[in-house]
C-alpha cells in the first residue's frame, strides 16, 4: 500500500506549487504546478489546473495541463486529461478522455509503449 | 548537575512515587537540586534560575504538560532536558522510557538527542500535537510558503515528526485532517486505539492559519490561543535525555 507524503482531501483547494519527493494523492482541487519524485495520483472528483511532473501520473479525476512523467502516465475510466503528455509509457483506458498530444520522452527507447485511445478527440 | 522540577502531588499515590524517585537520586549518582512547581514558582522562572546557575540537566517530574512547559523555556540552550514520568504517556514512548525507573536509568547514562520545537505565535512549545478546532465546519485559510490551501473542516491536527513516528520526515510540520466518524480523535496515536484514516496531509516548515469562524488552538488539552495563528518549526533546538536504545544525536 502506497504511503503518501502529501494528501489533498476532497475539501481542500490549493493554490500554488506543490512539490514533494514522495507520492502525492490529490482528491481535491489544485491550481498550480504539481511536482513529485514518485507517483502523483489524481483521484476521482479531483481537478488539477497546471502542469504535472512526476515519475508516474495516474488520473481518475481531471488534469488541465501538460504532463511530464519519466515512467508512465495512465488515464483510468472517467479520467480526463486536457493537455500534452511527454512520457515513456502512456495508457489511456476504455472510458477515459485524452485531449492533447503525446510524445515519447526523447531520451528513452520506444519500448513497452501501450496506447489505447478510446475517447480521444 | 541535575535540577529537578516536580509537579506538586495531588494524591498520596503520586507523593509516594515522588518520594521513591527522590530516594534513588544519590544511589544512582544523579543527585541535584529539587523543587516543586507551584503558583509562586512558575516553571519558566524555575528554568531560568537553573540555567543561570549552570545546571547541565533540567528534569521534569510529572506529566507531558510539564515537559512542554520546560522545553519551551529551553530553546537553543546547551543544558539538556530530562523527564521522569509518573505515568506512561506519548512522550515516554518517544523518549524510550517504560516507567520512572527506566527514566532514572536514562538520566544516569545521559544519552542526548536533539528534538524539534514548535513556535506558536512566537511562543515555543514542544509540539507533539496540537489541534485547531472550531465548533462546526468552517474554512481554514492556510498560507504555507509555496502554496495557499483552503480546507473546509472543524479540526486540523498539527503534529511534529517527534510526536508521531509515522510522520517520519524531519524538519517539517504535518497538518492533518482525519476522516470523520472514525472514532476518538485522540485514540489514533501511540497505540490508543484504531488507526484513523487521513483525509488530508500537508507538510510545511511554517503556516499562517486563519479561519472563517474563531477556532481554538489546543495543546495538551489546554487552549493556548485562537485563530489567526502562526505556526513554525524550529528544527533540533532542544536537547533531551533519551533511553540508551533510542536514536543518536
Amino acid at each position: 500500500m502506497e504511503v503518501f507524503d502529501t494528501i489533498i482531501g476532497q475539501n481542500v483547494k490549493l493554490l500554488g506549487n506543490l512539490t514533494n519527493q514522495g507520492p502525492i494523492q490529490i482528491n481535491g482541487i489544485v491550481d498550480g504546478q504539481v511536482e513529485s519524485g514518485a507517483v502523483v495520483i489524481v483521484g476521482a472528483g479531483a481537478l488539477v489546473k497546471g502542469p504535472v511532473k512526476a515519475k508516474v501520473v495516474e488520473i481518475t479525476g481531471e488534469v488541465q495541463g501538460v504532463i511530464h512523467a519519466s515512467d508512465r502516465v495512465e488515464i483510468f475510466p472517467k479520467g480526463k486529461l486536457v493537455g500534452d503528455v511527454t512520457t515513456k509509457n502512456l495508457v489511456v483506458r476504455l472510458g477515459a478522455m485524452f485531449i492533447g498530444k503525446s510524445q515519447q520522452a526523447p531520451d528513452i527507447e520506444p519500448k513497452d509503449k501501450e496506447i489505447v485511445e478510446d475517447n480521444e478527440k | 548537575m541535575y535540577y529537578y522540577i516536580a509537579e506538586t502531588p495531588t494524591t498520596k499515590h503520586h507523593q509516594d512515587i515522588i518520594n521513591n524517585i527522590r530516594s534513588r537520586f544519590v544511589p544512582e549518582g544523579i543527585a541535584g537540586e529539587f523543587v516543586f512547581r507551584n503558583a509562586s514558582a512558575p516553571v519558566d522562572e524555575l528554568v531560568a534560575t537553573a540555567l543561570n546557575q549552570g545546571f547541565s540537566t533540567i528534569v521534569a517530574i510529572g506529566g507531558d504538560g510539564l515537559v512542554d512547559e520546560i522545553a519551551g523555556s529551553m530553546y537553543d540552550q546547551h543544558a539538556a532536558l530530562g523527564y521522569i514520568p509518573l505515568t506512561k504517556s506519548p512522550l515516554t514512548k518517544l523518549f524510550g522510557y517504560d516507567n520512572w525507573q527506566s527514566a532514572i536509568s536514562a538520566l544516569r547514562h545521559r544519552k542526548l538527542a536533539l528534538f524539534d520545537l514548535g513556535s506558536v505565535n512566537g511562543e515555543h512549545y514542544f509540539l507533539n500535537r496540537i489541534d485547531i478546532t472550531s465548533k462546526k465546519d468552517c474554512q481554514f485559510a492556510m498560507h504555507m510558503g509555496r502554496f495557499n490551501a483552503t480546507i473546509t473542516t472543524d479540526k486540523i491536527s498539527v503534529q511534529m515528526p517527534s510526536g508521531d513516528a509515522s510522520f517520519d520526515i524531519q524538519g517539517v510540520i504535518n497538518f492533518v485532517v482525519y476522516r470523520k466518524n472514525m472514532g476518538s480523535w485522540a485514540s489514533s496515536l501511540f497505540g490508543g486505539g484504531s488507526t484513523q484514516e487521513i483525509d488530508s496531509l500537508l507538510r510545511a516548515e511554517q503556516a499562517a492559519i486563519q479561519s472563517s469562524d474563531v477556532a481554538e488552538v489546543i495543546l495538551n488539552g489546554k487552549s493556548i490561543c485562537t485563530t489567526p495563528v502562526s505556526i513554525e518549526i524550529i528544527p533540533q533546538s532542544v536537547r533531551i535525555v533519551v533511553a540508551r536504545q533510542m536514536r543518536n544525536t
